[in-house]
């Protein structure tokens, strides 16, 4: 615990590191969710046209 | 001779043709590719006053000197230090702020020129990080044993 | 076992099973690192706190580097053999090497600052490194430039395969040249210079953050396989 109220202490070393978490956290993010949402969408069109097919 | 294994030999042998060409290019490109000089190449080198180079080395301990001047009204940190590399040393002045991480005994890339009197005068001062990481208990252990 | 695998109907049965357990682990094994790298690890004795920014810079460019390899591999087969999955693998795999290769670019200039004294300089690591970044912005664009998909597939490939000889330069550019980036700590032939409370966390993370690249490589290629699926279809129908 003592490292990590030293760490939050430390003003200018804090920032650095906080805003480089910050920025690796927030693209592993972004790429995750752009990539689920897309699975998603084509997963309905995939359900619509297989339905479409098995009616024709 | 089938299609298949056709590509996979053109493929194979041109990437081992193109992986050669690359090293020889390499091979000779490496004195240009070096992003600081140490002092025993700059000294062998003997660049000429005008170029900007940049140089790098150890700060040579105890050769740190700092001195407050005022030039145009505004006050200014002069530092003048040795470069070494263990066999010989350039003497190298700068003014202005320090990195945190310069310190007697660990690496620094300076860039700048030469000047007439062989010295080296630095417009940019890099501190250059070494790949040891450790916890500050273990300072202390560690320069005792690790006297070079 | 490997031709079972490489259908790709097989591949995304597997790949839909060990899916929820790999992002499962990965979130837990974050947790876990992030415990040792902000409370249960020391600063550095001359970094101070910012070799907190180590324990994602190294997982983030070792991956960016294993992703290339794993694409390269894919590629070469992608040429060779005609095989499909080769190049769904490496299309999934561009955006994310994309990104890890942006991550370690970031986090590695936002260590440089208060280290070095700067953001960034042209010394032979950074520079092959902004390369490797250039080359999967370049696989993107140009496996997404032509109507013919197999087109951009082939031409992405040899890209790859010209750019295999960035990776020995990223690699060993801190051992051939003088450069500003410090040499690999831990290397195969002798005992790592990181002290072991700073290895723990930072081989946590590493474990954690491939986790992670799997999940989202199975959630990629589910993504590929599925738009051919639909194209299919759609050909069928017309």
């Amino acid at each position: 615990m003592t490292y990590f109220i030293d760490f939050i202490n430390s003003e200018k070393h804090f920032y650095y590191v906080f805003s480089s978490y910050l920025i690796v956290f927030f693209l592993l993010i972004l790429i995750f969710i752009l990539t689920s949402t897309k699975v998603k969408k084509l997963e309905k069109k995939l359900n619509n046209k297989l339905h479409n097919e098995s009616q024709d | 001779m089938k299609a298949k294994t056709k590509r996979l030999l053109s493929l194979t042998s041109l990437m081992v043709i193109f992986a050669a060409g690359c090293a020889v290019i390499f091979y000779n490109l490496r004195g240009n590719l070096v992003f600081f000089y140490s002092p025993t190449e700059l000294i062998e080198k003997e660049n000429s006053i005008s170029q900007k180079i940049r140089l790098g080395g150890m700060v040579k301990k105890n050769s740190v000197e700092k001195k407050m001047i005022t030039e145009n009204d505004i006050k200014i940190q002069k530092v003048t230090f040795k470069i070494t590399d263990f066999k010989n040393e350039v003497i190298v002045s700068y003014k202005g702020i320090l990195p945190d991480l310069f310190k007697e005994g660990q690496g620094v890339v300076v860039e700048g020129k030469l000047n007439d009197q062989k010295g080296f005068v630095a417009l940019n001062v890099l501190a250059k990080h070494d790949e040891n990481y450790m916890p500050p208990e273990l300072k202390g252990l560690d320069l005792e044993n690790g006297a070079n | 076992m490997i031709t079972k695998l490489a259908n790709p109907n097989s591949f995304q049965k597997l790949s839909d099973k060990i899916y929820f357990p790999c992002l499962n682990l990965s979130i837990f094994f974050l947790v876990i690192s992030l415990y040792y790298s902000f409370f249960a690890s020391p600063p550095d004795y001359l970094q101070g706190e910012t070799v907190r920014i180590m324990y994602i810079h190294v997982p983030c460019a070792w991956l960016s580097l294993s992703t290339y390899s794993l694409m390269a591999v894919c590629s070469f087969i992608s040429i060779v053999f005609k095989h499909t999955l080769a190049d769904i693998i490496s299309r999934a795999c561009a955006p994310i090497g994309a990104c890890f290769t942006l991550a370690t670019l970031i986090t590695g200039s936002i260590w440089g600052k208060p280290t070095w004294g700067t953001w960034w300089v042209w010394d032979a690591r950074l520079t092959s490194e902004l390369i490797l970044l250039f080359i999967y912005v370049g696989h993107i664009f140009i496996s997404n430039a032509y109507n013919d998909r197999r087109k951009g597939d082939k031409n992405a490939a040899i890209l790859t395969l010209i750019g295999v000889i960035n990776l020995p330069i990223i690699k060993w550019s801190v051992d051939w040249w003088n450069t500003l980036h410090q040499p690999a700590s831990i290397s195969k032939f002798s005992s790592p210079s990181i002290d072991q409370s700073m290895l723990v966390p930072l081989f946590l993370m590493l474990i954690s953050f491939s986790l992670f690249f799997t999940t989202l490589l199975i959630l990629r290629i589910k993504s590929e396989i599925m738009i051919r699926k639909i194209e299919i279809i759609e050909f069928n129908q017309n």
